[in-house]
């Protein structure tokens, strides 16, 4: 067993690659802390998971362990083992220059889509083509009416999802910057990253 | 008096009213100039219009997950604005005879298929194809987040208008979406003028 571990900057994003039979763990290392996660397969078709499709697949906004996010073609990418905070988004898009200049008026914040994209660049002809993302630890209740409601992470220090790798994925996480309305406490913390691969069968 | 149409009228002449039909498994393009009035009508109970967008940069396209937020609102009711990935209202849901449409499924692969074959035919290669706004669609949420999909209600001649705000070229797709309920194909009708009288 081989590990590797990382760490997202405050605010900043992280771009790496996994493979088949990896277990990729995602660390709110503070707590309260949104990671938006993407992911791209590495087979040269550049498939995307999607959030819409998984919303699909479980009819329900929210996953569980023993879910697997989908790609755009419904094919299984990443498979949850573990959570331990059972509250995620996948219904928000990635913040972007445009949702602090338009929302708020603040132009240069960084933003998830520019986090995303820099490591993704390789991959993809425009930040706009980044994939809808999952919003890990992210807190958007329903409300009775169907509005989505606006506050931060339950996620305490240390809590974390586990997931299976499926297929090769050239995943990237973005710390989400977003310090201006309720998502990540007001404060913007790192995540950790641990990606497990099994021991190499020795011939 | 400065109504929507005399705001826009310096930028250009006023148009003739447009139509076109979305045969059942297909899809059309319409184009819709800043100001005018698009409404998009069932022509058999129970048919769903995939709704796609795109400005003069299609790269720029109606975003039903920035539409969601923009509201901070998984469903869309009347009033509610209609919003580029770039957080500029494109178009507000203006009349709504139905009242229930669904803004968290994807295209069924037959939804995709006539989309791209209908965007190949105008022209556009955008570099990633939007979710769809489902106009039509009856999905309950509820609020642990299971998604219920129920018998549309609409009926014949049921229709949404929306006063659109950006030059668009539109995509509406009449195809099977896959979801439990929503396979019934049928025609939609879409009409394009500046004013609601034209209708």
């Amino acid at each position: 067993m081989s590990t590797r571990n990382f760490q997202v900057e405050a605010g900043h994003g992280l771009t790496f690659e996994v493979n088949q039979g990896d277990t990729l763990t995602i660390i709110d290392t503070e707590g309260k802390q949104a990671a938006d996660f993407v992911a791209i397969t590495r087979d040269g078709r550049g498939d995307r998971i999607s959030p819409t499709h998984t919303r699909k697949r479980l009819m329900s906004l929210f996953f569980k362990p023993g879910d697997c996010l989908y790609d755009e073609k419904d094919r299984p990418m990443l498979r949850i083992v573990e959570d331990t905070v059972g509250i995620h988004d996948a219904n928000v898009p990635a913040c972007d220059a445009t949702r602090f200049s338009v929302d708020f008026g603040v132009e240069g914040h960084r933003n998830c889509l520019d986090n995303l994209y820099e490591g993704l660049k390789p991959y993809l002809s425009t930040p706009l083509a980044v994939p809808e993302p999952f919003n890990l630890f992210q807190n958007g209740p329903v409300t009775s009416d169907g509005k989505m409601q606006v506050t931060d992470p339950t996620s305490r220090p240390g809590d974390r999802i586990v997931f299976e790798v499926l297929t090769n994925l050239v995943c990237a996480v973005s710390s989400c910057p977003q310090d201006i309305i309720p998502g990540n406490g007001l404060e913007v913390t790192p995540i950790d990253i641990t990606i497990q691969a099994p021991a190499k069968e020795i011939l | 008096m400065l109504l929507m149409n005399d705001t826009v009228a310096p930028e250009r002449t006023r148009l003739p009213k447009q139509h076109v039909t979305v045969l059942a498994n297909e899809a059309r393009a319409i184009q819709v100039r800043r100001g005018q009035l698009l409404r998009i009508e069932a022509g058999s109970p129970g048919v769903v219009a995939s709704l796609f967008g795109f400005t003069e940069d299609p790269s720029v396209h109606l975003s039903v997950h920035h539409t969601r937020v923009f509201s901070n609102s998984y469903v869309l009711g009347k009033g509610m604005r209609l919003v580029t990935n770039r957080r500029r209202p494109l178009m507000v849901l203006g009349q709504d005879s139905v009242g229930h449409h669904d803004l968290l499924l994807p295209a069924s692969p037959q939804v995709l298929d006539a989309l791209k074959a209908c965007a190949a035919e105008v022209g556009l290669s955008p570099d990633k194809w939007p979710d769809p706004i489902n106009l039509f669609m009856n999905v309950e949420l509820d609020q642990r987040g299971g998604l219920h999909p129920q018998p549309p209600r609409t009926q014949a001649g049921d229709h949404v208008t929306s006063r659109v705000l950006i030059d668009t070229t539109f995509i509406v797709c009449a195809c099977p979406t896959d979801v439990e309920h929503h396979d019934q194909v049928g025609t939609l009708e879409l009409t394009v003028a500046e004013d609601l009288s034209e209708f």
